[in-house]
């Protein structure tokens, strides 16, 4: 008797926090959708006859989103604040963040990252992307 | 059970463990991650809260673990670990799925430390888990399994809090850092309780060994007595943990049910058959040496089930809380029916046997031995008690009989089984699980 209630808490446990999780997951990504839609759009816009303009910072901050850098960074507080990236176009040269980007280890060799290999439409978006935050 | 208070339990446990899974609905920072990423940090977060609930279900909380029994407790902490190691491994799982660069950080020289103090998290809980479930087969000293296990949860934990304060922006938000503060504090708080307060406690407390004689089929009662204090009052068949030639804070505690009745001078005795490391080395304590009780715990006790009669059915040394329950009946002068179904492999071998013959005289019970390897000329039962044993000797009113069965996991299963299909409804059927690891 005892061990079929233990049993049943155990399972019910399991259920209640896998269906927690994904409510959570749900509702979490339900309410992105229109908060942020616009950078989603710009994500699917090369398909479009019009190709982006060469470093849209709207197309950067989708290729920021898509490549989850906000895991180990973050700008206007979003993401992992360890490592901002807020004033980052005070700190380095367009050039700097290019290569940090596709190739830490050059200039950090002691550095846990890993380099990025983006289209070069990517690549310049995102630098433009990043060149345009600056912390006030 | 006393089902208002299980029920308030359960659901604290609940509490205690959906809570981050809340917290972490309340406003997260990092925007468009998208379903599966969302999910698998859901699943991280509540993984972690489970690891941290572990440590409060083997806690020993009297007033929490009453409803149930702590053996049932410890059950639970065993079958849920498995769930919730389900839990955290589906958190990398899925992430790496989702997105394959997470593979990058299982290299801890190019990872960031906190992601390393993820996997290693991770890596103790599945050292954990061997451990536990296959301590036996891997021929780890139960004393030795105790401290690895303790050391383990604790890096788990610890680990697992570390990975999460790293990746720092799930916990932002300086009232998310509070709350996981305080419930590290909490954990850290329940761990400092277990080690530390607990043993000072017993320390305080402690027991003189006053009698150690040897029992029929290798076993050894231990008597104790309190040592400047009135020791505790218990219900009969319930179980302590017992330390012997060591300090309390050592973690050399072993759990045994008190064999003997509640006695108003605090004295308990103990039956304890050899069969491992620790059970082997009872034989060589003497009289006059200290010992710790932690108790009482357990509810197998006729004290919680009001019946008109009681059958006990025990397999070897699973009579020992059973001989603790018929003491007492015998020394209340209790006229209600009682049946006893004593499984044993050898006459000769059968613990308490003088015991339980002097207790057949006095309170006039119904005895029926089932013996594997009867000798010559035995007339009585024999093989396993099943349907056939328990229908030969159980009377018409069975369905109303109160059950205490107290024996080998395989035994108790079978024997719950067949009282079941003897029309017994569960709600009667009380067993002990004794083997806790």
């Amino acid at each position: 008797m005892r061990i079929l209630i233990a049993r049943l808490v155990v399972v019910v446990t399991g259920l209640l926090i896998v269906m927690l999780a994904i409510l959570f997951a749900t509702i979490r990504n339900v309410s992105d959708d229109s908060r942020t839609a616009a950078p989603d759009r710009v994500v699917t816009a090369p398909k479009a006859d019009v190709a982006p303009a060469k470093g849209d910072v709207a197309r950067g901050r989708a290729v920021y989103i898509e490549q989850r850098c906000a895991m180990c960074h973050s700008i206007d507080g979003e993401g992992n604040t360890r490592s901002p990236l807020d004033d980052v176009s005070r700190r380095l040269t367009e050039k700097e963040i290019r290569r940090w980007i596709v190739a830490p280890q050059e200039m950090d060799p002691t550095v846990a990252k890993r380099g990025y290999r983006l289209s070069e439409e990517d690549l310049d978006a995102l630098v433009t992307y990043l060149m345009s935050k600056r912390s006030p | 059970m006393h089902l208002v208070r299980a029920a308030f339990w359960i659901a604290v446990y609940l509490g205690l463990v959906l809570a981050p899974l809340f917290a972490l609905l309340i406003g997260t920072t990092q925007a468009n991650a998208g379903f599966w990423w969302d999910l698998s940090i859901a699943l991280g977060f509540a993984g972690t809260a489970m690891m941290g609930a572990q440590f409060m279900l083997t806690a020993r909380f009297k007033r929490a673990m009453a409803p149930f029994g702590i053996d049932i407790i410890y059950y639970f902490h065993r079958y849920v670990a498995v769930v919730a190691l389900g839990i955290i491994l589906a958190h990398p799982i899925i992430l790496a799925s989702d997105s394959p660069a997470i593979l990058g950080f299982l290299n801890p020289l190019r990872a960031p430390w906190h992601m390393t103090a993820g996997l290693a998290s991770i890596l103790a809980l599945m050292a954990l888990m061997v451990t536990s479930w296959w301590r036996k087969g891997l021929g780890l000293h139960y004393d030795a399994w105790r401290r690895w296990h303790s050391a383990l949860a604790i890096a788990a934990l610890g680990l697992a809090l570390a990975h999460i304060g790293g990746v720092s922006h799930y916990v932002a938000a300086p009232w998310k850092r509070a709350l996981w503060s305080a419930i590290g504090v909490s954990w850290l708080g329940v761990i400092v309780y277990v080690r530390v307060a607990k043993p000072w406690q017993m320390l305080r407390r402690p027991y003189d060994v006053v009698d150690v004689r040897p029992e029929r089929g290798d076993a050894w009662t231990v008597a104790v007595h309190p040592r400047g204090h009135q020791g505790f009052r218990y219900h009969p068949g319930q179980f302590a943990w017992l330390t012997l030639r060591a300090h309390p804070a050592a973690m050399r505690e072993h759990p045994f049910s008190m064999s003997s009745s509640p006695a108003p001078s605090g004295r308990l005795e103990f039956t304890i058959k050899e069969l491992g490391d620790f059970t082997s080395t009872i034989k060589n304590v003497r009289s006059g040496e200290t010992a710790y009780v932690d108790g009482p715990y357990g509810a197998f006790t006729i004290d919680r089930h009001h019946a008109p009669g009681y059958v006990f059915i025990a397999g070897g040394i699973g009579i020992a809380p059973l001989m603790g329950m018929l003491r007492a009946l015998a020394e209340r002068g209790d006229p209600r029916p009682i049946i006893l179904f004593y499984a044993y492999r050898r006459w000769e071998r059968l613990t308490f046997r003088e015991a339980i013959e002097n207790l057949r005289s006095r309170i006039g019970m119904h005895v029926v031995y089932v013996l594997e390897e009867p000798p010559e000329g035995w007339d009585g039962e024999t093989g396993r008690i099943d349907a056939r044993v328990l229908s030969r000797h159980l009377p018409a009113d069975r369905r109303s009989l109160h059950y205490f069965i107290c024996g080998p996991e395989a035994m108790t299963r079978a024997v719950e089984r067949a009282l079941y299909g003897l029309g017994v409804p569960l709600g009667r059927l009380h067993a002990e699980l004794f083997d806790l690891v």
